[in-house]
């Protein structure tokens, strides 16, 4: 057993020697992609990519895994430092990229094991989905949609959608100013995309 | 009643439909859906975004769209 392991003695058995060889691929870092990220390190997964292009702002920090002396910082160089106070050993790579249909084939590695969507914007999930569903049908794809506002727990879900993916969240509540967006609410959803992935890395669900 | 003469019967997210729509981007708009914020598979082939426009549709095709809501 590696010095490494001991943290991982409380996981179910024979789990974090099938995670610690995976690699997963999270294309934004705000309240989905820092909440999917922490709990994927957490479980033991070896190796992540990590893209988006924004700063920490006082706003996000409501539910986004900042800390107040991260604001104005990228949000991959704030999640970088906080994944490694979690696991130090672990394999990361940050991307400070907008990803767009020019430059997303550069971006996203044909050998991830995993690819998460935790974009804002319902114009760039879309984008995304497409992209992945075309070229890298093979690699399991976790979508979000619709976790804003205050709606009960049970109302938010996890099913397949087309091709390879599958779809958490309501698919109904989306972020604006009347709906707003709550740290329980965000968790959630974010806890079941990774929950959801972790399942599919393990073979436990296909 | 106007008739529309070149409707047919498409089958979209398991539901029977009679439209009138050439090709996925006019299915897409008279079903009131913004082609740019969903994904798309006709009998189960997914399609690209960019050939929504040109992609033609047939008399009994299955069509499943799925549109998101931001929020992430």
């Amino acid at each position: 057993m590696g010095t490494a392991d001991k943290y991982f003695t409380s996981n179910p058995p024979g789990v974090t020697e099938k995670l610690r060889k995976k690699s997963a691929f999270i294309a934004g870092a705000g309240g989905l992609g820092s909440n999917v990220a922490i709990a994927l390190v957490r479980a033991g997964v070896g190796s992540l990519t990590i893209v988006d292009f924004d700063k920490v702002e006082p706003s996000n920090l409501n539910r986004q895994q900042y800390y107040r002396d991260q604001v104005g910082m990228m949000k991959v160089e704030a999640l970088r430092m906080n994944l490694a106070r979690i696991d130090p050993g672990l394999d990361i790579r940050t991307v400070r990229e907008k990803i767009t249909p020019d430059n997303i084939d550069a971006i996203i590695p044909a050998s991830a094991d995993i690819i998460f969507e935790c974009f804002d914007k319902a114009e760039a999930k879309a984008m995304f989905a497409n992209f992945c569903l075309a070229k890298l049908p093979k690699i399991p794809l976790v979508l979000v949609s619709g976790l804003a506002g205050l709606a009960a727990c049970d109302s938010i879900g996890v099913r397949k959608g087309l091709g390879s993916s599958w779809i958490v969240g309501d698919c109904e509540n989306e972020m604006n100013p009347e709906n707003g967006t709550i740290s329980s609410r965000v968790a959630f959803t974010a806890a079941l995309q990774a929950h959801t992935g972790i399942r599919i890395l393990l073979g436990l669900d296909k | 009643m106007e008739i529309e003469v070149d409707a047919m019967k498409i089958i979209i997210n398991g539901k029977a439909k009679n439209v009138s729509a050439k090709t996925l981007e006019d299915l897409l708009l008279k079903c009131k859906y913004e082609p740019d914020k969903v994904m798309a598979s006709i009998n189960g082939g997914i399609v690209e975004r960019k050939k929504y426009a040109r992609t033609i549709l047939a008399e009994g095709d299955k069509v499943e769209v799925f549109c998101f809501v931001g929020g992430g």
